[in-house]
């Protein structure tokens, strides 16, 4: 029902645990990021799991040892960025927002991000800063709100866990995305439609 | 003219009167209605709404980690949560306690008031550590009263929770 695009295990270790509570708070498909696909294979559990690759560390593997069936997510890490998405947009398959780039988000860069179509990703982990919302991520997420309700925009919600606790809860997950300005239903769609249909729609379904 | 036909006349004419009566304030309701916009009618409704009295919602919950946490810890570590998220007044508001915990189980029961539903969900997905510990705090169901939640723990985890 749930799905979770961004786990990246802070040790191999901690992958098991992860996806044994990601399975009891009823998600059924992840993605993980920085194993291979082989590794993923090997692991028997209930839920689906799509090895993830950024766009740089993808760019830095040699030819033919490219991965299949993988999702991939290019970080945007800064604003001047934005300009040159039309070029990605066959190549990848999520755009991630950093707090940075979201801090600096103008109003040419949401006309921008809204044409070039690609998904955006927000993972809750990373606009967490000593226990609290970074106010940049704050400032960015409210400009990006009025875009997204219209559907302009589409936002994918993920963890970016590290380890078991690092997991969001779906009922939770939903109520900061609530309290952060979305509806109930926007909300709901950034953890369930949004993410299922990226990943059935690009070549990382299995 | 006998009895019963002096009786039906009388009838007949105090329900012509009644019908002529109900017609005339119909019709002066109607006009005020008119007379009122529907933003007065809505701006009534919502304060009406907002006068409404306060409920009391228990939140039962797990928590995941790895150590074991106090109450009065976690409690503050809640507390401090929401407060960053939302500020002093709204936690003043949300009346947030915890009213019972067990260390053993890892599982307690959260006070607040009915309005402050979401915020609570959303300040308990933030709370990542307590103290050293870190912690990851499951909301399991809400109930209307302590005791429908005293209920809901004795059931789900089979043990003799009594109200304190």
């Amino acid at each position: 029902m749930f799905v979770d695009i961004n786990i990246r295990p802070a040790r191999p270790e901690h992958l098991r645990p992860i996806l044994n509570q990601a399975a009891r708070f009823n998600y059924r498909l992840v993605a993980v990021e920085g194993l291979s696909g082989e590794s993923l294979m090997d692991l028997d559990i209930s839920i689906r799991v799509v090895p993830r690759f950024t766009y740089s560390d993808l760019r830095s593997l040699s030819r033919g040892r490219e991965p299949r069936n993988h999702l991939i997510a290019y970080e945007l890490c800064d604003t001047s960025a934005i300009k040159a998405l039309d070029k990605l947009r066959s190549r990848v398959n999520v755009l991630k927002l950093t707090n940075k780039a979201l801090s600096n988000i103008k109003r040419r860069h949401l006309r921008l991000l809204k044409n070039c179509r690609i998904p955006i990703e927000i993972s809750l982990n990373d606009a967490m800063i000593d226990g609290r919302l970074d106010h940049g991520f704050l400032i960015g997420f409210g400009k990006l709100v009025p875009y997204i309700e219209a559907g302009h925009i589409d936002l994918i919600l993920s963890s970016g866990a590290g380890n078991q606790y690092e997991l969001l809860h779906p009922l939770t997950a939903i109520a900061v995305l609530k309290e952060l300005g979305l509806s109930y239903l926007t909300a709901l769609k950034a953890l369930t439609t949004s993410p299922s249909r990226l990943l059935e729609g690009s070549r990382a379904w299995i | 003219m006998d009895l019963t036909e002096l009786l039906s006349l009388i009838a007949l004419t105090t329900s012509l009167v009644a019908l002529l009566q109900f017609y005339k304030i119909n019709s002066r309701i109607e006009a005020l209605f008119q007379a009122i916009s529907s933003k007065v009618i809505l701006k009534v409704l919502r304060s009406r709404r907002l006068r409404k009295k306060l409920r009391k919602r228990y939140m039962v919950f797990e928590v995941i980690s790895d150590g074991t946490p106090d109450k009065s810890s976690l409690e503050s570590e809640i507390k401090g949560v929401f407060k960053n998220l939302f500020g002093e007044i709204h936690l003043t508001a949300a009346s947030l306690a915890i009213q019972y915990y067990d260390s053993r189980l890892r599982m307690g029961i959260l006070k607040f008031t009915h309005r402050y539903r979401y915020k609570v969900l959303a300040a308990l997905g933030l709370v990542k550590r307590v103290g050293s510990v870190k912690v990851l705090i499951v909301p399991v169901r809400t109930t209307g009263t302590y005791k429908k939640a005293l209920k809901y723990i004795n059931e789900r985890y089979s043990v003799e929770v009594k109200p304190s």
